[in-house]
């Protein structure tokens, strides 16, 4: 009897062992990822980052990341990028207060700022910290008021002596120079730094943006904070360094010679009125039937993003390089296009077109042709620097703008941050330095000589 | 285009029949009695009349007598509530004009195909 | 037929909405493979480019029925997803590493509701490693669309069932319950009972139809009243007068006098008996135009039924053919209905005036030469594709020197007409029905057999009788309120001959009736003298 009992228990319990596996649906196990890289030298770094509403506890999630993978050590240069919405002296004083030792350098980012964590939004604002500490680097920041100066270039010029100095490198040529300037006068800027260290060191980064594209951007330099001026970082180190700067758009068969303008604006291109002949080739995609008034302005911003106009540079090798412009908005009354860069008479313009799939896509193949640049394996940099054009990162639906620093991250595989500019400056192998809009770029420097 | 005399004295027919014809692209005309229709039908000249056999006012038989006196000399159809033997039959086809009679309550289709032969 | 209505529809909805139900699951499930073919195909395409079809996956991702996508490594870790938070997780998965498409049943990792999972090969590793590409669906859209159609099913369903209930009422109302009270009415004058009301008070046709019966009756029972009287008058008439005269044939004796008064007196009773058989004269030429007036009168009915009838047939004909514009196909199975209606109305109009004319007498025959193997055969053959519809064999067995008779062929053809179709109602499917004709001394005999239930002999004769329904109710498709046998027996008898049946429970039917082979000569006198066309409204 007892065994009869045992056995039927035994049958029911296996009974219901096996049901229960019969009628579960199937789940699919998820379960957390490798964790990241640990700190090591030579370099180290580390990132930080707050959506926090208010800006001192921002800085203070931020920096408390930044300290926390660093442990004793303490980050002797500092890039932070934070966005309008918080009072830009407010963080940088406490950023100042966290890192007393460091150097600071940085801006106003458009909208959000980006790290190897993500895409920061935040409601009032966001802000991020990347520290670095390391014997093998020598950083210096250095900037100028552009208002005080007597001109950009002079501001220029006084911005990269200032940061020579501050790296304790007073002669030198740095490896390569970052820079974070107000919009506005950047190619004049870069002549000037050129005047200093010459054409071939690459000067890499993008004018500080605001929300609204009214003035209320800023430049960090270490415990001063610009609305005009120029922020810079001289750069030494014997470590691998990569670079590119891309636009990365399609380019079209419309092209033409600017035979009037002035400035940022264009006035005729093929003797015929600007705004017309861009209209034409963009087959009234961009402008339409509001060419048709003739007085006011219209602003062609946002639509104009996919349709950039392009300067062309060819090179020794004869390798054509395609530098994007934004044109800005269109004057009514005389037809003139405005663009966000200079131009000259005589110069070859092209236009250029894309779509929010390859800006996006960009996100890889600029961090790769950066790796490339330096000799740098994937996850063997110590870390980055990614500017994106404001404009680009607006083209890009909301919902799909989180992907963009995950595919950074995916491809270079170190620490990093970005921010989104106004204009990008940026160095074009045997053309030199120059500035343009609608462009992302890359900065890596690597773990190794 | 081919012309139909409706006549019927009961309205709801009368019309129904004439819509009827109309749809199926006949030129068409209405009469309510036989005097009515006596009137009409010179003017109208039809091709083919529909006539229903009981009305008020003249008999069938009076009205296809007084409808030799006219100028139209149109093909008559008879609409009947009753069937007829072969000798009445007879009979009627004698009164001239009458080419054919359906009975009531018709087909559609019926009353369509009838008049389309009688017309051709 | 309310009820037949509700779970006939409940029925075909229910089975339609499963159908409906599983074939938008099926067709839910090819799409999204679709959809993952062609992301793993943009995937592919742009991979070693490092160009990655955002675009394409965007608008998946915002399909309705599409969950998540993951692009998943061989080693299990997502390397891309709509979602930027499951990048990097790893996952651990059966179908991971899949070189054919999969598609199965799964819980959603974030919501946890029932999921349809496909899971798709991505070609874009070296050789050996397999990527996947997972695409999560969930079939909610379904499930609302299958609610929609309930609703919209039940919806609908319920307003054709208020249409119809409201027709019907509406018909029965109207229409049904007053025929049935006037033929009641009929009947009941008709077989004498001229003290019957007919109690219908509405004020259309058959209100007045109502009305004219009862007037009708009401002269015929003045008639009968005065004509009794006439009569009884007449008798206390000549008892009086023979009493009188007696007395003056005794008194004569006694005067000479007396014979003259004798004499007169027999001239009074004379001119009195002449008078009376002229009042009696008259009475037959007045009966006789009462006979008329029921006649003209049904005639009448009969045009004021079949007047609007022919104008409800034709405009409904008129919309189903779309002659007068597009209907929908739900519009046009009402109207068929409405159709179908109005047909059996038409039947059970024709019916109860035939009863009508035949109970009084007032039927037009019209007798024609009749080729009865001609007659016979082409009703059997009008008949065999209502048996069709049950596999039921109609044989027909005709002697063949069959003489032509003098007979109504249209109402001999309906009388076989409607043994035939009883016959078919009361058989099993896949039997057969035997219609015979054969001659002897002074007749034809007729007789259709059946292997249906039979019928019981208490009921034999009954069935005959005017309304006489058989109980289960099955007579309603067939324009029967009871009357088609006792119609037929009507015109059979008008005919000189005779119908009856014989029959075993169980077993079977056998429905016969004569036809007399001198045909019956005063059928047609009572008609002959009228002219159709002579008549004012009222004419046969």
């Amino acid at each position: 009897m007892k065994n009869l009992k045992n056995i039927g228990i035994l049958g029911v319990v296996i009974g219901a062992l096996l049901l229960s596996g019969c009628f579960e649906t199937e789940e699919i196990e998820i379960t957390e990822g490798d964790d990241e890289t640990q700190l090591t030298g030579p370099v180290y770094v580390s990132c930080g980052w707050s959506i926090d509403n208010n800006a001192i506890n921002a800085v203070n999630e931020a920096a408390s990341l930044v300290i926390s993978e660093f442990g004793e050590k303490s980050p002797e240069y500092v890039i932070l990028f934070s966005t309008v919405g918080y009072d830009s002296e407010v963080v940088l004083g406490e950023v100042n207060n966290f890192f007393p030792n460091a150097q600071v350098y940085g801006g106003t980012s458009c909208a959000a700022v980006i790290t190897n964590d993500g895409y920061h939004a935040g409601e009032v604002g966001s802000l991020a910290l990347l520290g670095v500490s390391s014997e093998n680097i020598s950083f210096g920041v250095g900037g100028a008021d552009l208002d005080e100066e007597d001109s950009a270039r002079a501001a220029g010029e006084k911005a990269i002596i200032e940061a020579i100095e501050n790296a304790g490198k007073e002669g030198e040529i740095p490896a390569i120079v970052l820079i974070t300037a107000a919009p506005g006068a950047e190619e004049e800027i870069l002549f000037g730094i050129e005047d200093v260290i010459g054409k071939d060191v690459p000067i890499m980064g993008g004018s500080s943006g605001d929300n609204t594209i009214e003035g209320y951007w800023k430049q960090f330099v270490n415990d001063k904070v610009y609305s005009n001026g120029v922020s810079l970082t001289a750069v030494f180190t014997d470590l691998k360094v990569g670079s590119a700067f891309e636009a990365g758009y399609l380019v079209s068969e419309n092209e033409g010679n600017i035979t009037r303008a002035d400035g940022r604006i264009i006035y005729e291109i093929d003797n015929k009125l600007a705004a017309e002949v861009y209209n034409n080739w963009t087959n009234g995609e961009v402008i339409g039937e509001a060419l048709e008034s003739s007085e006011g302005e219209i602003t062609i911003l946002s639509e104009s993003t996919f349709y950039p106009l392009a300067k062309i540079f060819t090179d020794p090798d004869e390798t054509v390089h395609y530098l994007s412009i934004h044109p800005l908005s269109v004057n009514l009354s005389d037809k003139r296009l405005t663009v966000f860069a200079n131009v000259e008479e005589g110069e070859k313009i092209q236009l250029m077109h894309g779509n929010w799939e390859l800006l996006l896509n960009r996100a890889q193949s600029t961090p790769n042709a950066a790796l490339e640049n330096g000799g740098i394996e994937k996850g063997e940099g110590a870390f980055g620097i990614y500017v994106f054009c404001a404009g680009t990162m607006l083209g890009i639906p909301e919902g799909e703008r989180p992907m963009m620093p995950l595919l950074v991250e995916e491809a270079i595989g170190v620490p990093f941050i970005g921010t989104f500019t106004f204009g990008e400056q940026g160095y074009i192998s045997e053309i030199g330095n120059k500035h343009g809009n609608l462009v992302n770029s890359m900065v890596i420097i690597g773990e190794e000589n | 285009m081919t012309k139909v005399m409706v006549v019927d004295d009961e309205q709801d027919l009368r019309e129904m029949i004439n819509l009827m014809m109309k749809k199926e692209g006949y030129e068409t005309e209405m009469a309510e009695n036989g005097e009515d229709f006596l009137e009409k039908i010179d003017n109208f000249n039809p091709d083919v009349v529909t006539l229903d056999v009981m009305m008020p006012g003249l008999t069938t038989k009076e009205i296809l007598m007084k409808l030799k006196e006219k100028k139209s000399n149109p093909k008559i159809i008879l609409l009947t509530v009753v069937r007829f033997s072969d000798e009445e039959k007879k009979k009627i086809l004698e009164m001239g004009n009458v080419a054919d009679y359906i009975t009531k309550p018709f087909e559609f289709d019926d009353l369509i195909s009838t008049v389309k032969k009688t017309a051709s | 037929m309310i009820i037949v209505s509700i779970i006939s529809g409940t029925l075909i909805l229910g089975i339609s909405l499963a159908e409906q139900t599983s074939s938008m699951e099926e067709n839910i499930i090819q799409h999204h493979i679709v959809v993952a073919n062609v992301a793993s195909q943009s995937i592919e395409a742009g991979y070693f480019a490092q160009i990655w079809p955002f675009e394409t996956l965007k608008e998946i991702s915002e399909c309705e029925s599409v969950l998540f996508w993951w692009v998943v490594k061989p080693d299990g870790e997502i390397l891309r997803a709509d979602d930027t938070a499951m990048w990097g997780k790893q996952i651990n998965d059966e179908s991971l590493g899949t070189s054919k498409t999969v598609v199965k049943d799964s819980v959603s990792p974030k919501t946890g509701e029932n999921i349809k999972l496909i899971v798709h090969p991505l070609d874009i590793g070296e050789e050996g490693e397999q990527w996947t590409f997972y695409l999560g669906i969930s079939l909610e859209s379904v499930v609302d669309a299958r609610n929609k159609m309930i609703v919209d099913g039940v919806g609908f369903f319920i307003v054709i069932l208020i249409v119809v209930i409201f027709i019907s009422f509406y018909f029965t109302k109207t229409v049904t319950r007053p025929i049935t009270t006037l033929t009641e009415g009929a009947k009941a004058i008709s077989q004498g009972d001229l003290e019957y009301n007919i109690k219908i008070e509405t004020k259309d046709e058959i209100g007045k139809l109502a009305d004219a019966f009862n007037k009708m009756s009401g002269k015929l029972k003045e008639s009968r009243s005065k004509l009794e009287n006439y009569s009884k008058n007449l008798e206390k008439q000549v008892e009086e007068r023979t009493r009188e005269l007696n007395e003056k044939i005794t008194e004569s004796k006694q005067s000479e006098a007396a014979t003259l008064s004798i004499l007169e007196d027999m001239h009074i009773i004379h001119e009195g008996l002449i008078k009376s058989q002229k009042r009696i004269k008259l009475q037959n030429i007045k009966l006789k135009k009462l006979d008329r007036i029921k006649s003209d009168f049904l005639n009448v009915t009969s045009h004021e039924l079949r007047t609007p009838m022919s104008a409800i047939k034709g405009y409904v004909q008129m919309v189903m053919k779309q002659t007068l514009g597009n209907i929908t196909e739900e519009q046009k199975k009402a109207l068929n209905i409405v159709l179908r209606n109005t047909d059996r109305l038409d039947h059970l109009i024709q019916d109860i005036l035939d009863i009508s004319r035949l109970e009084s007498g007032t039927m037009k025959f019209i007798p024609e030469k009749t080729d009865i193997k001609t007659m016979v055969k082409e009703t059997v053959e009008t008949m065999q594709s209502s048996a069709d519809l049950k596999h039921i064999t109609i044989n027909a067995e005709i002697e063949d020197e069959m003489p032509e008779l003098t007979i109504d062929q249209e109402r001999i053809k309906q009388v076989i007409i409607n043994i035939i179709s009883n016959a078919i109602k009361f058989s099993p499917d896949g039997s057969i029905i035997n219609v015979q004709a054969k001659k002897d001394k002074n007749n034809i005999l007729f007789g259709v057999q059946d292997f249906g239930r039979g019928i019981p002999e208490d009921k034999q004769k009954k069935i005959f009788e005017t309304f006489y329904q058989v109980d289960s109710g099955m007579d309603r498709k067939f324009g029967g309120a009871g009357l088609g046998l006792a119609i037929s027996r009507g015109i059979v008898l008008a005919h000189g001959g005779q119908i009856w049946a014989d029959s075993i429970i169980g077993k079977g039917s056998t429905f016969y009736f004569t036809l007399p082979l001198r045909s019956v000569v005063d059928l047609e006198e009572k008609f002959k003298e009228i002219d159709i066309f002579g008549l004012k409204p009222g004419g046969i």
